[in-house]
């Protein structure tokens, strides 16, 4: 028991960090989705874009550092102070009874905000927990070294989705060039509907 | 040094990733698109009956598509503006996987024959419901109307809305084009 410890540390770290990267980059590729969300939860116009530049900054850069500074305590109370800002964007979401479409993940879920993001605040606090409790001890190149393996990884993950679609549209695209009337093409002229 | 090197490993890992999402962005919106301007095609399908599991030979058909692994019998009335728009995308050179069953919309047979002459669909693949026989056997007065036949024997069948649509149910393991002599035979000797 004494000598899995250490490694509920790494784990949670590892947690933390690799859902926080998911979520800011799966962002950066449709942005106006968090934007909306900020609108939803009736943020002025102006203030909504640059909330929406902040949490994504934040949690690439949160999950960066807790990979590259994993002894330093700040990245994982600022990884409980997003979880604290999810979850108050779900009660507040709860509070006026409204639907409003999280994006936590960009495109990869539509769930909407409310009680997932409250329930999930005890989760995000046991990982920091742990996390500070038997802080990993490795280097800054090998936290480096994954930071780009979670990023790899990551995308990875969207490989069998790329290909889903891709071949969806190919073969949409196949059957628009050949579905195609050719301009030569006289047979449906003169023909009872 | 190391560290320089680790850091551009990790952009690079980054800018992967972004890519993929666009990538992934750009295939959802395409979909979108083509929802939104009715390019989507919703075939009906059509209840078997009492035909359903039965033998191409048996009902009229070429014996070639009981030999055949699976095919596909599309069945043309010679009037609707689909089945023409069908028959003229496949003109001249009918594809290995699929048969062409033309129904005379006024029985005459001429009818067929000019048919079948506009579009240069003369052939084996071709047959010619003159006295609405091989219809009447397989209980269907639906056109366009595709008979999906798997190992000889009539599994399903679905109306065709369009020429894209006839494409989108090609074997997926032949290529989309209409070249048959270059395609491999789907006869399972």
């Amino acid at each position: 028991m004494c000598s899995d410890v250490p490694l509920l540390g790494l784990a949670a770290q590892l947690a933390l960090a690799s859902v926080l990267l998911l979520a800011g980059f799966s962002k950066v590729v449709r942005p106006r989705d968090l934007r909306q969300v900020f609108v939803d939860l009736r943020l002025a116009n102006r203030l909504a874009g640059a909330a929406t530049a902040v949490v994504i900054a934040a949690e690439i850069a949160v999950g960066v550092a807790l990979l590259t500074l994993p002894a330093q305590a700040w990245p994982r109370a600022v990884a409980l102070v997003l979880a604290a800002g999810f979850a108050g964007a779900g009660a507040i979401a709860l509070l006026r009874r409204e639907r409003i479409v999280c994006h936590c993940f960009g495109s990869l879920g539509s769930g909407s905000l409310g009680r997932r993001q409250i329930a999930l605040l005890p989760a995000w606090l046991l990982l920091a927990g742990l996390a500070q409790w038997r802080p990993p001890d490795w280097g800054t190149e090998t936290g480096l070294l994954l930071v780009s393996t979670v990023l790899l990884a990551l995308a990875a993950m969207e490989i069998p989705r790329e290909r889903r679609l891709r071949s969806k549209v190919t073969d949409a695209r196949v059957a628009l060039a050949v579905g195609m009337p050719s301009p030569s093409a006289s047979s449906t002229e003169g023909v009872a509907p | 040094m190391t560290i320089a090197l680790l850091i551009i490993s990790c952009l690079l890992a980054a800018g992967v990733l972004i890519l993929l999402g666009s990538q992934v962005e750009l295939y959802r919106q395409l979909t979108q698109i083509r929802a939104y301007l009715k390019l989507v095609d919703e075939p009906t399908p059509v209840d078997l009956g009492r035909a359903s599991g039965v033998q191409a030979g048996a009902v009229g058909l070429p014996a070639a598509v009981d030999d055949a692994t699976s095919a596909i019998v599309l069945v043309l009335s010679t009037k609707c503006a689909t089945c023409r728009a069908l028959a003229n995308t496949v003109r001249g050179a009918v594809p290995r996987w699929l048969w062409l069953l033309v129904e005379p919309a006024s029985g005459e047979a001429k009818e067929a024959r000019e048919f079948v002459e506009e579009f240069q669909l003369a052939g084996e693949q071709t047959l010619v419901d003159t006295d609405g026989d091989i219809a009447e056997r397989l209980g269907m007065d639906v056109t366009p109307l595709a008979l999906f036949f798997e190992d000889g024997r009539l599994s399903r069948a679905e109306t065709v809305p369009s020429t894209r649509h006839l494409y989108s149910i090609a074997p997926a393991d032949l290529p989309l084009r209409l070249m048959p002599a270059e395609e491999p035979s789907l006869n399972r000797s």
